[in-house]
């Protein structure tokens, strides 16, 4: 493609990408983003571009691969247009049937379409399915839609239009009053007025300025930002523009998680091809803005996720922090000043610029505008990603988008905000999602992991995780961090092996208190969080693993014991077999199979074995005559500690 | 060790870079590329190269957790502990997978065949909980037999190798 | 020449140099706000979280900060002080706490943080942890070993005695250099060692044994293992005795 020198030439490549793209054209897209890929999207891919070649269809039919269509749960799925059916579960083996049926005579396979848990409702149209009718996709409907690997599809749907926009008619001080009238925040966490940050950044006089886009995306169990550089890098490369213009800078970095190979690739094909137009490098469209974009990969930090840490790894050192002030926007990247926004930030960009600050104020609440993407997962029937105006409920996402608590179980909590938030009781399900309700019930918003928890999950083994994750990603800097949560982790696990003290819960507090203020950056300051809220909402669970040496949701291995149920039993044998410490003892047909607790290491394989479910797991654990304690299990990162300060 | 090859690695990336820190992380993860690992040759001539103290590229090796300073196993067997895969059972799953390869996570089997890793978050949340066996992702939903893919995947190797 | 600004600390006003460093300024004016991380003379870091202080009732370590002309600064409340206690119990938790048997007994800074916050005496499960398992085993104190070098040092070296080789003291100096390069505070440690060794007192108050900060990397370097820092600790209370306590910095304004 030639290079764009000029404003006009731009707009003529606009409309002749999108004469050749007609919205009625029929197309079959396959979401394939990693997770899709994971479930086998390519294997459907191939099946139908040979269903379609078989066909002589290939020429009349678009056939396309595109990033994440959000709805992971039923994956590999296909989007037929223009009438617009979602195929769902799909496998190779379907796809001749569909070509035939629905791309040649246009009529619906119903066995192939989402129905609901009972079956008694099939949803045959996208627009129907209740996981997307809650939605509000702002950035997501482009996922569905282009291809991340051309340019030219963004193109036909607008792409780069508002940077034209911006670059030609709006001066960079109302480039940021529009930001900032918008009511934008920060998506990755801080919640942090975009179009504020820009202005500091902005009023700095420098002789170099960077923008930065944080991909580090640390979060375990969220997956937005990924999902959006898979799906549509070009969106974050027309934002990062736009924010160059605006705040003067004449480079910048994608800072991208290593552990993204697709979202990698992905960027740098879509870093070329602008560069190639012309949208990237020197005199950009004919002006005197010039703007180079580099990718940068992070390895394996979550800590990194912190802009200072973020930073300093850029620059090739040690990913550790330091104090603020001073701030990036007054001294970043070697000293000079940097902006750094999240990529879901950076992705509102172009919208806000293209549709105005007053069409995305009118979605959201009063301090949260917009819409936000979140990573609904855990015990959750329709698992995926969401995009959501703010102020939904907890209970709207979890039921109607969400499609509710699978295998008849209770929801017990939704955990928001990765390790540094917390855990929203059942009973707080109708706060609205944004980022002050969330903040003051004891969570924060977060990048928008959000998982779903339910009976059978222990809120005290949910604490000791998220410690232990922090425990090892702490960047070892500062003394409350680094010696503080390897003390609050050494609590909270003597506390699920039974060997907890009213104390220990008085220490914990204390202690988080102590960390929570001192720390010196995000990381240290909210690891506390998940203990707190903990705490806070299910201290019956805490008081029980203390004071009754129980585990209520019969997880924690030295509080749970595996009984077989006599009335049950067939006397298979199969548990003793599948036994690996041969706790079981019991002989073929004679029903006198019995675990011997004291034996037993917990890992659960006799109650998978059984076929008649007669082996379940019971809270408590039973000790023998002779008082022998229950034996540790030893996978490696959950060992107990042993008696260390347990003298009393 | 080739040292011709470290060397191509590190003039690819010093040629084009002009700031007067030398990008180690680049480097370092363009090494680790070739070889799935950091050898010490490789890191004591990249110091010499680069003019950088060797004990700061251990101090950047030790720091990130993509770097391995210790070969890995012909297949790596990296365990999704995010949180979501947490709550349906991972760690159940760590032990069975400890039990049945004999070593811990982090290791290598005596043979080399097989390296088990413990990763946090893949993405991969609907599949959970999830285990990637070198580049292939399986969901262990419904009590999958962890055991089994193990096996086959030795038979398979087998199976190439007669 | 800085300009001179009021700032407020506990409600006392205090006069100092703007963008001056917080802590010291405190330190200097009798506010003893404690810490471990930080020291005049190498920059600050802000790790210890000991220093917290709250600048118009926000919570920042105060060796990271500069001074702004109406600052108001509280170095001590109730919070920051419960803050410094955890603070500090979080770092005994995992410091081997042999004070009996330590050779930096006397002159240790988390010793007398630890004794300032009611830590040391108090904190029997510890000490009867560490009791417990030296119980019968006393040779495997630690720092004994060091202990006893003290005492076998006692006796003072001089040129006229002759000494077997290497035996860690300045007469076997080969003159070789490497703690001057060394050395990251650009002290002459082999040159204090001396004048300490032959009374020169006047030598002495100029090569500023008192800026050493211990770090060893002198006797690291030594090929002749001579126990330099040992010998410059010894010459730092004779110094103090010849010229007060002026240290380079403030002799060089």
């Amino acid at each position: 493609m030639e290079r764009l020198t000029s404003l006009e030439k731009f707009h003529e490549l606009q409309s002749t990408v999108r004469a050749e793209r007609p919205e009625d054209r029929p197309q079959v897209i396959i979401s394939a983003g990693t997770c899709g890929q994971a479930r086998g999207a390519n294997g459907v891919y191939d099946a139908f571009r040979d269903a379609l070649a078989e066909r002589n269809l290939s020429e009349k039919v678009e056939l396309k691969r595109t990033g994440c269509h959000g709805y992971c749960e039923v994956e590999p799925n296909a989007l037929v247009l223009p009438q617009g059916v979602f195929y769902a579960h799909l496998e190779p083996k379907n796809i001749a049937e569909i070509v035939d049926e629905t791309i040649v005579n246009g009529r619906v396979v119903e066995k192939y379409v989402v129905a609901n848990a009972d079956g008694s409702e099939h949803f045959a149209l996208a627009q129907e399915l209740p996981f997307y009718r809650r939605q509000q996709r702002n950035l997501l409907t482009l996922n569905t839609l282009i291809e991340p690997t051309k340019i030219e599809d963004y193109l036909a749907l607008d792409g780069y239009a508002a940077f034209a926009k911006a670059l030609s008619s709006m001066s960079r001080p109302e480039v940021i009053e529009e930001m900032k009238r918008s009511g934008l925040r920060g998506r990755g966490g801080g919640g942090f007025p975009t179009g504020m940050k820009w202005e500091f950044c902005y009023k700095e006089q420098a002789d170099l300025k960077y923008v930065v886009c944080n991909a580090d995306e640390g979060d375990p169990g969220a997956y937005m930002d990924r999902s959006l550089l898979e799906g549509n890098p070009h969106v974050v490369i027309e934002g990062m523009l736009i924010g160059a213009y605006a705040v003067g800078a004449q480079h910048g970095y994608i800072y991208v998680r290593d552990e993204y190979p697709i979202a990698v690739r992905h960027l740098q094909i879509a870093i070329e091809q602008a560069r190639e137009l012309g949208l990237l490098g020197e005199s950009i469209l004919g002006t005197d803005f010039s703007f180079e974009l580099q990718m940068s990969r992070g390895a394996g930090a979550f800590v990194c996720g912190e802009e200072t840490a973020l930073l300093h790894s850029i620059e090739s050192k040690r990913g550790m922090p330091r104090q603020r002030p001073p701030f990036p926007a007054q001294s970043g990247l070697w000293g000079k000043p940097t902006n750094i926004n999240n990529v879901e930030t950076w992705a509102n960009v172009p919208l806000i610029v293209n549709k105005g600050a007053d069409w995305f104020a009118a979605q959201g609440t009063e301090q949260s505008k917009g819409s936000k993407i979140f990573a609904l997962v855990g015990k959750i029937r329709n698992t995926g990603l969401v995009e959501v105006p703010m102020g939904i409920t907890l209970r709207e996402l979890v039921y109607d988008v969400g499609g509710g608590i699978p295998n008849d179980k209770q929801i017990k909590a939704v955990q928001t905000g990765g390790p540094s938030g917390g855990c929203i009781p059942a009973h707080l399900l109708d706060l609205p999602v944004d980022f002050d309700a969330l903040r003051e019930a004891g969570s924060i918003m977060g990048s928008g992991g959000m998982v779903v928890m339910d009976e059978a999950t222990c809120m005290v083994d949910v604490a000791k995780y998220f410690l232990e994750f922090l425990e090892g990603e702490s960047c070892g800097k500062c003394t409350p961090c680094r010696m503080g949560t390897p003390l609050m982790l050494e609590i909270v696990e003597r506390i699920c092996d039974g060997h907890g003290t009213p104390e220990d819960l008085d220490t914990l507090e204390s202690l988080a208190k102590t960390i929570k203020n001192c720390s010196l950056c995000g990381l240290g300051q909210t690891s506390p969080n998940p203990v707190l809220s903990t705490l806070r909402y299910f201290r019956d669970e805490y008081e029980a693993h203390v004071y009754d040496k129980v585990c209520p949701a019969c997880l924690c291995q030295n509080l749970i014991r595996y009984e077989i149920d006599q009335d049950t039993c067939i006397s298979c044998d199969r548990c003793r077999k599948a036994c690996p410490v041969e706790a079981i003892t019991g002989e073929l047909k004679q029903h006198n199979y019995y675990i011997h607790n004291h034996l037993c290491i917990r890992c659960g394989a006799c109650e998978e074995q059984c076929p008649v479910s007669a082996i379940s797991r019971l809270p408590g654990y039973d000790p023998p005559a002779d008082g022998a304690e229950a034996k540790k299990q030893s996978p490696s990162h959950s060992t107990a500690v042993g008696s260390a300060g347990g003298e009393q | 060790m080739d040292l011709k090859r470290i060397d191509e690695i590190i003039n690819q990336h010093t040629d084009t870079h002009d700031g007067a820190y030398p990008p180690v992380i680049p480097i370092l993860q363009d090494i680790q590329s070739e070889y799935r690992w950091l050898p010490e040759p490789a890191l004591v001539h990249t110091a010499k190269r680069l003019r950088v103290p060797l004990v700061d590229l251990y101090g950047i090796a030790t720091f990130y957790q993509s770097f391995r300073l210790t070969p890995p196993g012909e297949h790596q067997i990296n365990l999704c502990m995010g949180t979501a895969c947490h709550v349906e059972g991972a760690p159940l799953i760590l032990g069975k997978l400890e039990r049945k390869l004999g070593i811990k996570a982090g290791e290598v089997t005596e043979d080399g065949k097989f390296g088990l890793d413990e990763v946090r978050c893949v993405g991969c949340c609907a599949l959970a909980p999830v285990m990637v066996v070198d580049e292939d992702y399986h969901s262990l939903k419904g009590k999958k037999d962890v055991g089994k893919i193990i096996d086959e995947k030795r038979k398979s190797d087998e199976k190439v190798s007669n | 020449m800085a300009k001179e600004v009021t700032i407020t600390i506990d409600g006392r006003e205090v006069r100092a140099e703007e963008g001056a460093n917080l802590l010291q300024t405190a330190r200097d004016a009798g506010v003893d706000i404690p810490g471990l991380c930080y020291h005049p003379k190498l920059s600050p870091t802000g790790a210890c979280r000991l220093c917290m202080v709250k600048i118009n009732g926000r919570a920042m370590p105060s060796c990271m900060t500069e001074i702004k002309d109406g600052m108001e600064v509280t170095a001590f409340d109730e919070e920051l002080e419960s803050w410094r206690v955890t603070g500090l119990d979080i770092i005994l938790n995992e410091h081997e706490c042999a004070c009996t048997g330590c050779h930096m007994a006397g002159g240790c800074s988390l010793q007398d943080l630890a004794c300032r916050y009611g830590l040391i005496g108090l904190n029997r499960q510890r000490f009867r942890r560490f009791y417990k398992e030296i119980e019968g085993k006393l040779s495997r104190l630690p720092g004994l070993d060091r202990l006893l070098n003290r005492i076998a040092e006692r006796k003072t070296p001089t040129m006229d005695e002759p000494t077997p080789a290497y035996s860690g003291r300045h007469a076997d100096c080969v003159r070789c250099g490497y703690c001057i390069e060394a050395c990251p505070m650009d002290l002459y440690p082999i040159m204090i060692v001396d004048a300490y060794l032959q009374n020169d007192r006047a030598l002495l108050k100029k090569l500023y044994p008192e800026d050493c900060i211990r770090c060893d990397m002198c006797a690291y370097c030594c090929p002749g293992e001579i126990k330099l820092p040992w010998y410059i600790q010894q010459a730092v209370p004779v110094k103090r005795s010849v010229s007060g306590s002026a240290s380079r910095q403030t002799a060089s304004k």
